[in-house]
């Protein structure tokens, strides 16, 4: 009988994990890889993302996620048309930033960081590291 | 004059030399935030050391006593292993020090687990964590909240900072942060009247695993507003069937279910801040524990607080940098709204907080705090005062404290 209750127990949380899987999975999914303010997944080769300069024909910031990379990158296109990217890794503690509405966060200790990635609240002390910009003909080079 | 010049810039960079021989492996792989800072080598540090702490002074108008105390001193070390393996320490002191035999002062893990970085949207946490419910539970810092005491809701209701052993897993879509987190479950033998599910914790400390605990949250971010929902579900009792079943009571792993939900929302812009926090617990089968151990606990309990604040120096061009935030907070909970027939209704435990208080930080991390705590509780049960002190104040519904202390992180 208490087999069969930690069995049942066992069943039901491998249940809520594969839901819990599948629901990640989705949400993953839901994600585009391009347009707007949404997620551009490039690859990164010899240290360097390349991509397209007209993402920002549209929309002057965007957030990328270079694929098996642990951080994200927000870009910025300046009125001079030149380019600030940002790690979206705190300078507290290395974790990956959220992105917010007006900045990004890290839900480790509560640091926040403006668009500019200055520090708006601490423990963080450090600005975000911004990463050398190159531009191409066709295409925005950032040196990780 | 020449060689003399030459020679002190040769000493010097003797110095400077074998001072940094004199550092250890580990010591030159370890950075602080300033060394980082001066060296300019943001994000390439392996080791790092941080921390927080806070003291405050509170005198009770209707006791007529005072008392101040170390409140806490917590220590992090972290260690990024490669970009993916990173470890996760705090350490926690409480009160100053522990000594045997005495009552008060606590040391204790407060998160030791290891992360796993699958990509940059997603990672895994596994060892003792805490998970993500409420506002306080994971942002803790003293110079990230208003008040020289944590929120009484997130004290009483939900029991910040509240960590277990399990695994957990983060990520985040384009406008969503979710987690989900699987952990040791509580141990409602050692819930105490008055107390909530407080001290059935178990923190890391020689957890019974019979029982089991989910929990789950979702954050949301709009413009200004952050909205967060979470939940939590987990059995109380760690006991075998055969002794459980001795006692009546239930077992399994989610034996004795333990259920909390959580909801909140937070504003903030041009310096004003706002803040909104529901919570409520069900513990169902309170009478059955009442009836083995008669600890007086209840079947459900809420509370909910509202705060506004604004920094006065949000526009100062002189004080550019500083913080003077002023703050009201309205709190309500009940940590007995619903009580089993073999339960004693105590209406102490029904409580409203009104903390009107200055919150003053000359750098974004070292804060200076002084409030007034006004407290409103339902009457006194006669029948929960058993060998009352000859030298005891009769209960008084309404009592104000003052409260001054300071605060830092790093």
């Amino acid at each position: 009988m208490e087999r069969r209750a930690f069995l049942k127990g066992a069943c039901r949380i491998c249940l809520l994990g594969a839901a819990a899987a599948t629901i990640t999975a989705d949400l993953s999914s839901c994600s585009p890889k391009m347009g707007g303010n949404n997620s551009f997944m490039p690859v990164v080769k010899d240290n360097l993302v390349e991509i397209p300069l007209s993402m920002f024909d549209q929309q002057a910031f965007h957030i990328i996620s270079p694929a098996k990379y642990e951080y994200e990158i927000s870009i910025e296109k300046k009125p001079d048309n030149t380019y600030k990217a940002l790690l979206l890794k705190c300078t507290h503690y290395q974790n990956q930033l959220t992105t917010t509405g007006n900045g990004f966060t890290c839900s480790l200790h509560g640091s926040r960081f403006d668009k500019q990635g200055t520090v708006t609240k601490g423990p963080a002390e450090i600005p975000l590291q911004e990463l050398k910009t190159q531009i191409t003909k066709e295409n925005l080079l950032i040196h990780l | 004059m020449r060689k003399l010049t030459i020679a002190l810039i040769g000493l010097m960079h003797f110095f400077n030399n074998a001072n940094a021989q004199l550092r250890t492996p580990a010591q030159q792989l370890m950075i602080t935030n300033e060394d980082s800072l001066n060296a300019g080598v943001v994000g390439k540090s392996k080791t790092v050391i941080s921390g927080y702490g806070s003291s405050f002074y509170q005198r009770n108008f209707n006791e007529k006593t005072a008392a101040i105390t170390l409140e806490r001193v917590v220590l992090f070390v972290g260690h990024q292993f490669n970009s993916k393996i990173s470890v996760f320490t705090e350490m926690e002191l409480e009160n100053a020090k522990v000594e045997g035999e005495e009552p008060g002062g606590e040391l204790a893990m407060e998160q030791a687990y290891l992360k796993f970085n699958l990509n940059s949207r997603q990672y895994i946490t596994a060892g003792l964590f805490i998970p993500r419910i409420g506002l306080l539970n994971e942002n803790h810092l003293p110079v990230n909240f208003n008040g020289t005491e944590r929120s009484m809701v997130e004290q009483m209701v939900i029991p910040a900072t509240w960590r277990e052993l399990g695994i957990g897993f983060y990520g985040r879509t384009k406008k969503f942060n979710y987690s989900f987190a699987l952990m040791n479950g509580l141990n409602s033998a050692a819930f105490e009247h008055g107390r909530g599910i407080r001290d059935g914790r178990f923190e890391g400390k020689n957890a019974s695993a019979n029982n089991l605990a989910v929990s789950a949250a979702i954050q949301y971010y709009f413009k200004d507003f952050t909205f967060q929902i979470s939940g939590y579900a987990g059995g109380s009792n760690g006991l075998s069937k055969r002794a459980s079943d001795s006692l009546a009571l239930n077992s399994g792993a989610f034996g004795l279910p333990v259920y909390l939900g959580e909801a909140n929302v937070q504003w903030s812009k041009d310096g004003i801040s706002a803040k909104l926090l529901g919570a409520y617990l069900s513990f169902p089968d309170a009478a059955g524990i009442n009836k083995a151990y008669g600890n007086n606990v209840s079947n459900t309990m809420y509370g909910a607080y509202a705060e506004l604040a604004y920094n006065l120096l949000e526009h100062s061009k002189k004080m550019k940098g500083q913080q003077l935030n002023v703050f009201g907070r309205y709190e309500i909970l009940d940590l007995n709204s619903r009580i089993p027939g073999n339960a004693i209704y105590d209406g102490t435990e029904k409580q409203q907080h009104i903390i009107l208080g200055l919150s003053y930080l000359p750098i974004r991390n070292i804060v200076i705090k002084a409030d007034l705590r006004l407290l409103r509780t339902g009457a006194e049960n006669a029948d929960l005062v058993t060998n009352p002190s000859p030298v005891r104040i009769p209960y008084k519904q309404n009592n104000q404290f003052l409260n001054i202390g300071i605060g830092y992180s790093f």
